[in-house]
């Protein structure tokens, strides 16, 4: 049970080449934070500096106030799951997941109650006796996560923990995790680059891109106003549609661009209603309960993409219309900065 | 026709291999009056009997090399380990120069050590002591062994050693209860490698202790042949009980140089 705080956090690990960049951020007691980002924005660097396996090159890090800057992993008490697991390759599930106890000290009796109840509660109990070789992906991820829940730590890292799992059992897990989450009530600090889990599991989600912090704000929030032309595009499948007001009979300020997504735009064959644009159909994408449906404007001009209806008929090459809420519209600066929309 | 050319290629390098040592135990029970013949009336242990029970304290000479091979074996695994594991996972700066300076030494030619290492010896009243072969022999056994372990433990996942310090490991108790035990292969080889040529030497040996009680195995082997004998049969003899220790030592260490012990740290 802690409270995290990074203030004005810096790394740079060559000069001039910074990592992190001034990364400020609160996270209240017991919340469920995700850090998320493309690969290389520094979301792994930033969880080494809060478990203490790197030290900032400037800012600080603080757990309940206390400034742990200084301190090293063992004395942050924080428990982190790692990526690729890294259980101890040469300890059966009962030692791996007794490790920390071990290291700590604990006597032998209450070590072995500790190991039986973390083994029940994740479901191991058939598996103590194994080595991490003879285990399935799933369940070394659980020794793992048995490993840092076994400590009770403050804070719980996890540093893309189901990025190694096959999608059936990843969707699984991440339903786990959330609910062992609301069960513990501890504070979880979650790393990933995958917007879906980021959206799903979080009470509050951080963008990172390029060292920077891009957005902070619950999932609805980053996915409904995001801040940024690249939040806007990082968030939402199919991505957000990107566009210059002109190519859709706008008029806004020089360089202005306006995005909207793609359940806010109408896509369909023959008459056009008011409003509408025309254009071509291009690609036709059935997902099973939608359709994705792509619609070039013009000749040349911007694509955009439209969620229909799944029974959608069409061919590519199809003349299409294509209308926008205008209500919908996001409008971004030249500098990529979210703007105030222009009265309609 | 292709298995022919295997089999006859297993035969030369059997006899490439086995034939000097086969050759060895042949010479060691051939009756010393039928050396010149080309093949012996009969075989007698009797060199055998002279060696291991003879005036020439040949227990000894194994007792001293046993000390020192140990010594130096358990000596530089324990500083080997410790300064692979330094380079290889702690962030000191100037790793690659001390690694190659490292290297740089395993390259010095030994004889040209030789008398100023006597002379340093002798200075610090190390000479004619079995300590004073044991320092020099970790010293040239080092690089090899820093090398070998530096190289296992780069190839050990970064995120063990970040999962030890998390789980509370200080540096060092990740290294012993850790990388120690997944280690234990290059250990061994490292450890087999070492023992062979401590056991072996014979440089340092002859130069640097001079009393009869320090002789180890190779010097005295040396020392067997006098002015006007060459004693063939005890020669041989001396060395094919002198090899039975590394022998012994390599089977015991070989069955922990098994694969594929890392398998399942990460995913895979």
């Amino acid at each position: 049970m802690a409270r995290l705080s990074l203030h004005g956090l810096s790394k740079s690990f060559a000069a001039g080449q910074y990592a992190l960049r001034e990364v400020s951020l609160e996270v209240p007691d017991g919340e469920l934070c995700t850090i998320v980002g493309p690969s290389g924005c520094g979301k792994s660097t930033l969880l080494h500096l809060i478990a203490g396996l790197e030290s900032p090159s400037a800012g600080e890090i603080r757990i309940d106030d206390v400034v742990v800057n200084r301190l090293g992993p063992r004395e942050r008490d924080v428990a982190v799951v790692f990526q690729s697991y890294a259980l101890y390759p040469h300890l059966d599930v009962r030692r791996n997941l007794g490790f920390p106890l071990r290291v700590a000290g604990v006597p032998a009796r209450e070590l072995g109650e500790r190991v039986e109840a973390t083994a029940a509660m994740l479901g191991l109990g058939e598996l103590l006796g194994r080595r991490p070789r003879e285990l399935s992906g799933g369940q070394r991820q659980r020794v793992a996560l048995g490993r840092a829940l076994i400590r009770r730590p403050r804070l719980f890292l996890l540093d893309e923990p189901l990025s190694n799992l096959d999608p059936a059992l990843r969707s699984e897990m991440r339903a786990e995790l959330k609910q062992l989450h609301q069960r513990l009530r501890t504070t979880f600090i979650h790393v990933t680059h995958d917007q879906t889990e980021a959206m799903t599991l979080s009470d509050r989600v951080v963008v990172l891109s390029a060292g920077t912090v891009q957005q902070i704000g619950a999932p609805r929030a980053i996915y409904g106003a995001p801040e940024n032309l690249f939040v806007a595009g990082f968030f939402g499948q199919p991505r957000i549609n990107v566009a210059t007001p002109e190519a859709l009979g706008l008029a806004g300020p020089t360089g202005a661009k306006v995005a909207v997504r793609a359940e806010h735009v109408a896509a369909g064959q023959g008459a056009a209603p008011p409003g509408a644009l025309p254009g071509t159909l291009r690609l036709v994408e059935p997902l099973g309960a939608e359709t994705w449906v792509t619609v070039e404007l013009a000749q040349g001009g911007p694509r955009m993409i439209a969620r229909t209806a799944p029974d959608f008929a069409g061919a590519p090459g199809d003349p299409a219309w294509l209308r926008v809420e205008a209500t919908r519209l996001l409008w971004f600066g030249p500098d990529g900065r979210r703007l105030p929309s222009p009265a309609t | 026709m292709r298995r022919l050319g295997i089999a006859f290629g297993v035969a030369a390098a059997l006899t490439f291999f086995v034939g000097p040592l086969a050759w060895q135990v042949l010479t060691s029970l051939w009756p010393e009056a039928e050396l010149t013949r080309a093949w012996p009336s009969h075989l007698s242990g009797a060199a055998y009997a002279r060696v291991l029970l003879g005036a020439q304290p040949f227990w000894r000479m194994m007792w001293n090399s046993l000390v020192v091979a140990t010594a130096t074996t358990l000596l530089t695994l324990t500083v080997g380990a410790a300064a692979a594991f330094a380079l290889a996972r702690l962030a000191l700066p100037g790793r690659r120069l001390m690694l190659g300076g490292v290297l740089a030494l395993s390259m010095y030619p030994p004889i040209a050590t030789v008398s100023p290492l006597y002379l340093l010896l002798r200075a610090v009243g190390l000479r004619d002591q079995l300590a004073g072969l044991v320092l020099p022999y970790t010293a040239f056994a080092l690089p090899l062994g820093i090398w070998v372990l530096h190289g296992f433990f780069r190839q050990l996942p970064d995120d063990l050693y970040r999962a030890a310090r998390v789980d509370g490991c200080s540096p060092l108790q990740a290294l012993w209860r850790v990388f120690l035990p997944l280690a234990a292969p290059a250990l061994a080889t490292t450890a087999i490698l070492v023992f062979i040529f401590s056991w072996n030497e014979f440089l340092y040996a002859v130069t640097l202790m001079s009393s009869q009680a320090r002789r180890t195995v190779p010097v005295g082997i040396a020392l067997l042949s006098s002015e006007h004998v060459e004693p063939w049969a005890e020669i041989a003899a001396a060395s094919v009980v002198s090899t039975l220790p590394l022998v012994l030592v390599t089977v015991a260490f070989q069955r922990r140089i098994a694969a594929g012990l890392t398998g399942g740290a990460v995913k895979g």
